[in-house]
C-alpha cells in the first residue's frame, strides 16, 4: 500500500470513528438496556463457553445457564424481595423521624457555630448553608427515582434485557470470527490485537466489579446485622450497586449506615464501629478481592479515572459513570498499541 | 433413531471435526478430547488464495497458524520450508512478542486456523495442564531442531 493509500485508510478509518462517537451519543436515549446486556452477556458467557467445551452445540449452554439463572434469580425474589420491601416500608416509616432528627442535630451545631462566629449570624449564612444542603439533598433523593426508571423499565427488565442477553450469548465470538473471515490477511492481526485488548479489559473490569459488588454489599449487609443498624440489607443492595462506580460503594455504604446508626442509636460509638468496620471492608476489597478478580489494573490515573467518570456522567448518565473508566482504558490501551507499533509495519 | 435425533440437536459437529484436526496437529500431541475443544474453541478459520502473502518478515508475531487444508511456503533467509496439511508455522510467537523473521506465503489454496496468542494465553491460565503439555510438545521440537543443527 503506498503512503498516500495508507494515509486516506487511516482518514477514513478517524472519520468512521467519530460518526459511531456521534451516532452513540445520539442515541443515548436507547442504549442502557444494550449496554447493561453486554454486562450481563461479559459476565456470564465464560460459563456458556465451559460447558460447549464438553461437545456441546453453544445454544445447550445458553439454555442451561439461563435455567440456571432463572432459578437463582427466582430464589432471590422470592427470599430476599419480602426482607427489602420490609426494610423499604419501615424506612419511609421512619424517614420522618429521621429527617426531624437531622434538622435538630444541624440546628445544633448552627448554634455551636454561631456563638463560636458571631458574624454568621448577621448575615444568616448558616440558614443559607443547611437550606442549600437541604435542597440538594432533596434534589439528589428526586432524582434517584428518574435515574432508576430511565434505566430499568419494567420491559427492559422484563423483556428487553433477557432477550438481548440471550441473542449476544447465542452469537457468541461468531461475528468476530466471521469478520475474521473477510479480512485481508495483513490486518488480521491488527485486528485481533485490538478486539483482544477490549475483550481484556472490558471483561475483566465488568467480572471484577460485580464480583466486588456482591463482595462489598455482602459484607456491609453483614457487620451491619451484627452491630443490629436498621436497614442492614436495603444499605448493603445501595452500597454494592453504587460499587459499580470505583470508590464510591463503600462510601455511600459508610455515610448511609453512620446516617442511619446515629439516628438509631444515638451514640458515637456505633459511628467508631461502622467506621472501622468498612475501613476493614476497604482494605479487604484493595488488598485481596480486587487483586483477585481484576487481575491487574486499569492502568489509569486516579485524575483521568475521575475525569472520565465525570464526563461520562455528564454524557450518558449513570450508565456513563459506570462504563466510563473501562472505556478510558480501552481508549488508552488502543492508542498506546498503534503508537507502539513498528514505523516499518504501518498497519 | 434417538441417538441420532439427540446428536443432532445437542451434539457440534464443527466442534468434533475441529477436534479430530487437532489431534492430528504435532503441537497439541497427548491433549485429551476436552482439552482440545478448548484450544479448538478459540480458533479463527481462514481461507487464504495461492499466492497470497500471509505476513513478512518484521510483522509483529501474536498468531500461530495450523494448516488445515492446502501448502503454505516459509522463507526464512535463504531457507525455503514448505508446510502442508496438519503442519504449523509461527508457533513462537506462543512464546514471545516478537517480529516475524520469515515471509509465508501461500502456495496453494489454504484453509488455515489462527490461535492468537493472548487468546491462548487466556486458556493457559485457566487450564495449567493444556499449557504444559503444548509448551512440552514445543520444547521437544525446538530440541529436535537443535539437535538436527548440531549435527
Amino acid at each position: 500500500m503506498t503512503e498516500s493509500a495508507k494515509n486516506r485508510v487511516f482518514i477514513i478509518a478517524v472519520i468512521l470513528f467519530l460518526g459511531c462517537c456521534l451516532f452513540l451519543y445520539l442515541a443515548r436515549a436507547v442504549l442502557a438496556p444494550f449496554l447493561i446486556a453486554a454486562f450481563i452477556t461479559y459476565l456470564i458467557s465464560p460459563i456458556v463457553t465451559r460447558i460447549q467445551a464438553f461437545g456441546y452445540k453453544r445454544y445447550v449452554g445458553v439454555t442451561i445457564v439461563a435455567a440456571v439463572l432463572v432459578s437463582i434469580f427466582a430464589e432471590i425474589l422470592i427470599i430476599v424481595i419480602p426482607i427489602l420491601i420490609n426494610e423499604l416500608e419501615n424506612f419511609q416509616f421512619n424517614a420522618d423521624r429521621y429527617y426531624e432528627y437531622f434538622l435538630n442535630y444541624l440546628g445544633g451545631i448552627r448554634e455551636k457555630v454561631e456563638s463560636a462566629f458571631p458574624v454568621l449570624k448577621r448575615y444568616d449564612i448558616s440558614n443559607a448553608v443547611i437550606s442549600k444542603s437541604k435542597d440538594f439533598l432533596l434534589y439528589a433523593a428526586q432524582q434517584i427515582p428518574n435515574y432508576l426508571a430511565n434505566i430499568f423499565s419494567v420491559f427492559s427488565i422484563m423483556v428487553l434485557i433477557p432477550m438481548l442477553v440471550f441473542f449476544m450469548l447465542l452469537r457468541g465470538s461468531k461475528d468476530l470470527k466471521s469478520l475474521v473471515g473477510l479480512l485481508p490477511s495483513n490486518y488480521i492481526e491488527t485486528v485481533l490485537s485490538i478486539v483482544y485488548q477490549i475483550d481484556a479489559i472490558f471483561g475483566r473490569y465488568i467480572r471484577g466489579q460485580i464480583i466486588e459488588a456482591f463482595f462489598v454489599g455482602g459484607m456491609s449487609a453483614l457487620s451491619l446485622s451484627v452491630f443490629g443498624v436498621n436497614f442492614a440489607l436495603l444499605i448493603g443492595v445501595i452500597a454494592g450497586l453504587a460499587n459499580l462506580i470505583p470508590y464510591l460503594g463503600p462510601i455511600v455504604g459508610l455515610a448511609l449506615a453512620v446516617v442511619v446508626g446515629v439516628a438509631q442509636y444515638q451514640t458515637f460509638a456505633i459511628v467508631v464501629k461502622i467506621v472501622i468496620a468498612y475501613a476493614i471492608i476497604k482494605f479487604l476489597d484493595d488488598n485481596f478481592i480486587q487483586p483477585l478478580v481484576v487481575g491487574y489494573n486499569v492502568n489509569l490515573r486516579p485524575v483521568s479515572m475521575v475525569f472520565a467518570m465525570l464526563a461520562g456522567g455528564h454524557i450518558f448518565g449513570f450508565l456513563g459513570v459506570v462504563f466510563a473508566v473501562p472505556v478510558a482504558a480501552i481508549f488508552k490501551a488502543v492508542f498506546t498499541m498503534l503508537l507502539k507499533r513498528s514505523p516499518a509495519e504501518n498497519y | 433413531m434417538l441417538k441420532k435425533f439427540l446428536r443432532f440437536f445437542f451434539i457440534d459437529e464443527v466442534l468434533r471435526e475441529d477436534i479430530a484436526f487437532l489431534k492430528k496437529v504435532p503441537l497439541f500431541r497427548e491433549l485429551s478430547d476436552r482439552s482440545l475443544a478448548k484450544v479448538a474453541l478459540i480458533i479463527f478459520k481462514k481461507t487464504y488464495l495461492a499466492g497470497e502473502k500471509i505476513y513478512e518478515n518484521n510483522n509483529e508475531a501474536n498468531v500461530v497458524y495450523l494448516v488445515k487444508s492446502g501448502q503454505v511456503n516459509l522463507l526464512c533467509g535463504n531457507i525455503n520450508k514448505v508446510v502442508e496439511e496438519e503442519g504449523f508455522f509461527g508457533e513462537t510467537s506462543l512464546i514471545e512478542n516478537a517480529k516475524r523473521t520469515c515471509l509465508a506465503t501461500v502456495l496453494k489454496d489454504s484453509e488455515l486456523y489462527l490461535i492468537y496468542r493472548a487468546k491462548f494465553e487466556d486458556m493457559v491460565e485457566s487450564n495449567g495442564k493444556i499449557g504444559l503439555i503444548i509448551m512440552k510438545n514445543l520444547a521437544s521440537m525446538f530440541a529436535a531442531r537443535l539437535k538436527c543443527s548440531e549435527v
